[in-house]
């Protein structure tokens, strides 16, 4: 269970909370895979999840995304009870190569989640050019995923992800497939894409040190069964920066908690 | 250079060919000497007599093919994007794959009678199995993880059956109309031989009774270029609807 | 139970047809050329009862079984040498590529001239038919031989002879045996197929005379004996490549 100080009640109260985790408990036939588990997400956070494998992370962010129904308890988005995928929810997978549409260009890609909000076939070029520019993939228009690297795809996905202007953003370990320069990249090019828009972001991860840095808060996962460990904020300035946020002290004493809490690094 | 020594190979056996036969070696009431032939194809052309067949040919395999692979696609999205169609209907068409499609020409002769709606019908009842269990399986392999991409991006039924559901399926069902062209061909073959109205099959039959072995060997000939020509121009269809399919650049 | 369950849905959809169509025929006049699903199987019955249902598919099968296994005899033999010497895969490489996009059935008339009516005619169209994917897959099931396995042989100094045998047609015997099913089910549909056109012998020749002397119940009945008999074939081929093959897959 989450220790909720005051000045989170109040922050929840005065804020929209757009998320709310109510003691989910996921079972698959005879697995536990998730009990109990709690929390709430106000608009406009940035949550890291992180969690040993066996933590029913990717559970959990199915079960915010509407793909999977919790065995007890419930998810609310916004006071609605999720049980299919919400329009205003749009999720990143991680296996990018799965995720998106080989028979079509990265533009295709973007337009499809135009198409699915029924945007007018005239306005969807200039939304597609903004994103792209936005991702920085306006060289890439016309290559197909096949051709792009796997940093390249999965900034595909996220701009597909975008161009369904989500109030919610659920990234399922999006770059741990990926290098880590690459990787370093991503992160803040996230970042700036949270910092620009009012949109909630809820990442998950298995790389401490990537939870830390991305995050305003840190929800720790314990495993068999997964359920909260810790619920710790990230008191560190923005922008981040690579060099300087790693480094700084605060940085590393969440880091140290959290080596204590999971024993790895 | 390879293409160049398969071709000699090529002309040295149509030489040889025509070698034996000059010596009478070969009887030419069974091979026709490569000169004959040419003459009888030379002959066709300009006279105009193998226009005819060879026009009725192509119609047949035109409308029988075209017509083979909508029915296909149409028949196999019902079915194998049902789990009513994949439990109750799949396993009759299973069963009915091994039967010999020619074994068909017989019963259209049966019940339509001798004409061109028979051979049509024929092509069409032999030429829609590739094409639909080529959809069928293909639509049972879509990625799940573009089933949940479709959840998530809120695409109505129809918008995922045309983006994501039928381009998934589309490398299985042209590799199903290519397999399916080659039957189209034979199916043609076989039925225009039984309705003797025309075509290439009846040239054949007609020039095989008749003992005219320079028109048989043309005639066969003809058929065998129609088949190369065909399955080429799918292979190129193919290659440019799966363009996408190109392996990486770099990665 | 699993099995009986999905037996059972398999086999509704066929009996919902038969029951329509019979409860059609019965209710309006039908054509002569259709006939009832009750008049097919009883003439089915009595084709079982005289022994002309076993007569038909023996011959069938036998003739495409001895043009099988002779043509693929054949291109096996062709299929290593042009499998284990380039200059001949050059060569002969597009006319075989050519000659397996000629359809069989055009040459039927070809093999009439040359066999006159008869079981020479039906082996030797089959065995025609089958050489072609059968040498094309032996080639290739050659080349994709390790070459370390070659060496292995030369160094054990076998005779070029006992380095085919026991060392080529093994290393080659999935590539081949994929062949070979391959040819096996063109085996059938080529057998019956001249039986339609030209050859007065088997199920093939029973479907065709049936039709035009206007049998209708014969002619499905015939045609469902040669369903059965070909899902029966190709169920065995599969089992069988399983079977023999399974250690060779992936």
């Amino acid at each position: 269970m989450q220790q909720k100080t005051l000045f989170d009640t109040a922050h929840g109260v005065l804020s929209h909370t757009v998320l709310d985790v109510r003691s989910v408990g996921v079972t698959f036939g005879s697995r536990e895979v998730m009990r109990d588990v709690s929390f709430s997400v106000t608009q406009g956070d940035f949550i890291t999840i992180v969690g040993p494998s066996g933590s029913g992370k990717t559970t959990l962010l199915r079960a915010l995304a509407g793909l999977t129904t919790p065995t007890t308890g419930s998810v609310r988005f916004k006071d609605r009870e999720i049980r299919e995928p919400q329009r205003e929810v749009a999720v990143v997978f991680q296996d990018y190569n799965r995720a998106l549409l080989p028979w079509r260009t990265v533009s295709g890609n973007i337009a499809l989640a135009l198409e699915a909000r029924r945007i007018p076939r005239a306005e969807a070029p200039a939304r597609i050019a903004e994103i792209l520019r936005r991702v920085g993939l306006t060289n890439h228009a016309d290559d197909f995923p096949k051709a792009l690297s796997g940093g390249l795809q999965q900034r595909v996905q996220i701009a597909r992800a975008l161009a369904q202007e989500p109030e919610v953003l659920l990234m399922d370990e999006p770059f741990g497939a990926l290098d880590a320069m690459t990787r370093q990249r991503l992160q803040d090019e996230i970042l700036e894409i949270w910092g620009s828009t009012p949109t909630t972001v809820v990442f998950i991860t298995h790389d401490l040190e990537e939870a830390i840095y991305l995050g305003n808060r840190i929800i720790v996962l314990e495993a068999d069964p997964g359920r909260i460990g810790a619920d710790i904020r990230v008191e560190l300035p923005r922008p981040r920066n690579q060099l300087t946020t790693r480094e700084d002290e605060r940085f590393l004493a969440i880091r140290h908690r959290l080596f204590g809490l999971l024993g790895h690094g | 250079m390879k293409l160049l020594a398969g071709l000699a190979f090529i002309v040295a056996l149509t030489a040889l060919a025509e070698l034996l036969c000059d010596a009478h070696v070969l009887s030419p009431a069974i091979v026709a000497a490569p000169h004959d032939v040419w003459a009888a194809l030379v002959a066709g052309f300009a006279g105009g007599e193998l226009w005819a067949p060879i026009r009725a040919t192509i119609f047949h395999l035109a409308v029988g093919w075209s017509a083979a692979v909508l029915a296909g696609v149409a028949l196999g999205t019902l079915v194998g994007l049902t789990s009513a169609g994949r439990a109750y209907v799949a396993p009759t068409l299973e069963f009915l794959r091994p039967l010999p499609a020619s074994a068909i020409a017989p019963v259209g002769l049966l019940l339509i009678g001798r004409n061109d709606a028979m051979i049509v019908a024929v092509i069409v009842f032999g030429a829609i199995w590739p094409v639909l269990l080529g959809a069928i399986h293909g639509f049972a392999e879509v990625e799940p993880r573009l089933r949940e991409v479709s959840r998530t991006l809120h695409l109505s039924r129809a918008q995922t059956l045309w983006t994501i559901s039928i381009p998934s399926a589309l490398p299985d069902i042209i590799a199903g109309a290519r397999v399916s062209i080659a039957i189209a061909l034979i199916l043609a073959v076989v039925a225009e031989i039984l309705a003797s109205t025309g075509g290439l099959g009846d040239w054949l039959n007609l020039a095989e009774r008749s003992y005219r072995t320079p028109d048989l060997y043309a005639g066969v000939l003809l058929v065998g270029v129609l088949g190369v020509v065909t399955n080429v121009v799918v292979q190129r269809v193919e290659a440019y609807l799966l363009r996408w399919k190109e392996s990486a650049a770099w990665r | 139970m699993r099995a009986p369950a999905a037996f059972l849905r398999a086999a509704l959809l066929p009996l919902a047809i038969f029951v329509v169509w019979e409860a059609f025929a019965r209710a309006h006049a039908l054509p002569d050329s259709l006939s009832r699903p009750t008049t097919i199987f009883a003439a089915l019955g009595a084709e079982l009862l005289d022994g002309s249902l076993f007569a038909m598919t023996g011959q069938t099968l036998v003739s495409a079984a001895a043009g099988w296994a002779i043509g693929a005899v054949l291109a096996i033999a062709c299929g290593i040498a042009v499998g284990t010497i380039p200059a001949l895969r050059a060569t002969v490489g597009p006319a075989l590529e050519l000659m397996r996009s000629v359809p069989p059935v055009a040459l039927i008339p070809i093999a009439l001239l040359v066999c006159g009516l008869g079981p020479k005619l039906e082996i030797s169209m089959v065995a025609f038919a089958v050489f072609w994917p059968i040498i094309i897959f032996t080639a290739a099931g050659v080349r994709a031989i390790d070459p370390r396995v070659l060496d292995v042989a030369r160094v054990l100094r076998f005779s070029p002879g006992a380095r085919i045998v026991r060392f080529v047609l093994p290393a080659a015997s999935a590539l081949i045996a994929v062949g070979l099913r391959i040819g096996a089910g063109i085996a059938l549909v080529v057998a019956v197929t001249t039986e339609i056109i030209a050859n007065p012998s088997g199920i093939g020749y029973g479907i065709a005379f049936s039709a035009t002397t206007l049998r209708p119940d014969q002619t499905f009945a015939d045609l469902l004996a040669l369903a059965v008999v070909g899902f029966a074939i190709n169920a065995l081929l599969v089992a069988g490549e399983r079977r023999l093959f399974g250690w060779a897959r992936a």
